[in-house]
């Protein structure tokens, strides 16, 4: 088998907790310094994915690779993986040093030389003045810096991370990601990154899989999901979209949409003539136009200034529409809840969705 | 309201402690019969309780009893926890009641039980049939400060420990020991303390030369005159469990022993 370009390869896997399927006959394959981002709502399986990567959870079915070697009945301390955890998970009886070089120590790394690499660890995570301080003396950044750098002291094959950043304020957080993503890039280290917060995954990943009920629905880089995704959950999940209905016309190549009659390629999308379909459009690639041009009539309900955008929430013969026009754009001068305008946009971004 | 609640603490201070303090007291007197307050003060009864064969054999046995026992209840017991406390479910609610039950039933019925399961199996010797019995009896004190100390350990630094390369057993040397040493330690002091008192179960399991010293205080005031020797004896545990106490209150505090809680 070919497994030379792949660092963690899931193969069929599948794993029940009593009668519920958290994992359902689940492939991954991830590649060499890849940032590859689990996404889904809570209860999708992407943390016992991580988890079952890691060895702290057994597939019922199924295989788990590490560089290509089996690792599915390997217990966990024995498999080349290191893992930031959630509420960071440092131990407190042990100074932060002692906590960076703990893996080390295990693995029988001589002081010297662990005491040198753990401190080049806190340089890389901008916290080497920390050495001698124990956890609980330390902000929830810095919490977070040391389990990095514990992490990646290792040296591992892949990098795996269970929403470490969801215990952060907003702020912190964004910090935190480009930070986490230079240091991921500087030390080419596949990553795997469980996480619900969609903008977090756009931000940081080569790839993304969005997953519901223990199944990967779509993956790709963030722009291909971000700009086509490939049905409706993938759609609203993964940032918001207008739905239009619309209809498959004659050779399944195109639907027209019902409401305005525009007639777009369908693309992935396949159907029979006549055939219903849905299609997604990013409430960004929708424009608002004066009244009697062309596109869709609707009356505006709500406009929510956001600073760098502003949204509007329209009606459009009793559906409800999201257009995010960019602060100060000239299509904005003299519009006032309760105005008639028409919406319109360009076929190319309208993205025909899979039924489900 | 509040002088009422002072009046109650004193009082039950009295009675509680009083009794002691009169036995402690009485041991230093020098005279030959009981009476309080003393006549003057001699360490002669001190003297007689070590120069007396029997009662000095039967202190060091007692210690060593004590001693054994409380490192066998604190090593199984601390194992014990370990299984019970990370999991649920009917299975290990029973395991626990099994190991919280010499609590509840009365250890004269535990010390029977054990002379006729010894004598069943054909023999044991009096010492180890001791330490078996206070290893039992001190079993649940561990397994109650030593779970609730491990359940106040995250499970998540387990993992952390074994996703970085650390075996079960260095996560427990490493990580887990250290955390929830103070449990350890109390749960091993209240079982040493309990088995160098103990005289239920050793009414049954002691034999002819392999006394513990309640028991032998318990048969010299039957049979010997000279309570001023039991007075010392007793002034001896009780300056024993007192030092024991100072040493535990210095390391992990007085409150986690009492309340074998973490």
């Amino acid at each position: 088998m070919n497994t030379k370009e792949s660092v963690v390869r899931l193969s069929q896997v599948t794993k029940r907790f009593g009668q519920s399927v958290a994992v359902d006959q689940l492939d991954l394959d991830i590649g060499e310094g890849s940032f590859f981002s689990l996404l889904g709502p809570s209860g999708c399986g992407k943390t016992t994915s991580l988890r079952m990567i890691a060895g702290f959870e057994t597939p019922d079915e199924g295989d788990v690779f590490i560089r290509g070697q089996n690792v599915t009945r390997i217990v966990p301390h024995k498999r080349d993986f290191a893992m930031v955890f959630q509420n960071f998970a440092l131990f407190p009886h042990m100074s932060v040093a002692e906590n960076v070089a703990f893996g080390l120590k295990m693995t029988g790394v001589g002081k010297a030389e662990r005491e040198q690499r753990a401190l080049e660890a806190l340089a890389m995570v901008r916290l080497p003045q920390f050495a001698d301080r124990y956890p609980k003396q330390l902000s929830g950044g810095q919490q977070q810096r040391v389990a990095i750098a514990r992490a990646i002291v290792m040296r591992p094959a892949v990098l795996l991370l269970d929403e470490p950043l969801g215990a952060l304020d907003k702020n912190l957080r964004e910090e935190m990601q480009v930070e986490l993503r230079s240091l991921q890039q500087d030390l080419g280290i596949a990553t795997v990154f469980v996480t619900h917060d969609q903008e977090e995954a756009l931000t940081l990943s080569d790839t993304i899989a969005v997953m519901r009920d223990g199944r990967i629905e779509q993956s790709g880089s963030p722009s291909d999901v971000y700009e086509r995704p490939v049905n409706r959950f993938v759609a609203t999940f993964l940032g918001a979209s207008n739905l239009l209905r619309g209809r498959i016309l004659g050779t399944g190549k195109t639907a027209r949409i019902d409401a305005s009659g525009i007639a777009i390629p369908l693309g992935d999308a396949t159907g029979k003539d006549g055939d219903e379909v849905e299609i997604a459009i990013r409430p960004e690639r929708m424009s608002v136009q004066p009244q009697g041009a062309a596109g869709v009539p609707a009356v505006i309900k709500a406009i929510v200034y956001k600073g760098a955008t502003v949204s509007l929430y329209c009606d459009a013969s009793g559906e409800e529409r999201v257009v995010f026009v960019p602060g100060g754009h000239p299509s904005l001068i003299g519009l006032k809840t309760g105005a008639s305008v028409v919406l319109n946009f360009d076929p190319a971004h309208a993205v025909p969705l899979r039924s489900e | 309201m509040r002088g009422l609640l002072i009046a109650l603490t004193g009082f039950s201070y009295v009675v509680v402690l009083l009794p002691i303090l009169i036995v402690v007291v009485t041991a230093f007197s020098a005279s030959e019969f009981f009476a309080f307050p003393p006549k003057g003060f001699s360490l002669r009864w001190f003297e007689a309780f070590f120069a007396s064969d029997s009662m000095r054999g039967a202190f060091s046995r007692s210690l060593q009893i004590a001693t054994i026992a409380s490192i066998l209840a604190t090593v199984l017991g601390t194992m014990a926890s370990i299984a019970i406390a990370r999991r649920k479910g009917t299975l290990f609610n029973l395991v626990q009641g099994m190991f919280l039950a010499p609590l509840i039933f009365p250890a004269i019925v535990l010390g029977l039980s054990l002379l006729i399961f010894y004598k069943s199996i054909g023999g044991v010797p009096d010492f180890l049939g001791l330490v078996i019995a206070h290893s039992v009896l001190g079993l649940p004190f561990v397994v109650r400060s030593v779970t609730s100390s491990l359940l106040a350990v995250d499970p998540a630094l387990e993992e952390a420990g074994q996703s970085l390369k650390a075996s079960p057993v260095d996560v427990f040397i490493f990580i887990i020991a250290p955390l929830i040493w103070p449990g350890m330690l109390a749960g091993g002091i209240f079982a040493f303390i309990l088995s160098l008192g103990e005289l239920n179960t050793a009414l049954f399991l002691t034999g002819p030369g392999v006394t513990t010293l309640p028991i032998e205080i318990f048969s010299y005031l039957q049979f010997q005159g000279g309570q001023l020797v039991i007075a010392a004896a007793s002034a001896i545990q009780i300056f024993m469990i007192i030092a024991i106490v100072l040493i535990a209150e210095r390391l992990i505090g007085l409150k986690r022993i009492v309340r074998s809680e973490s």
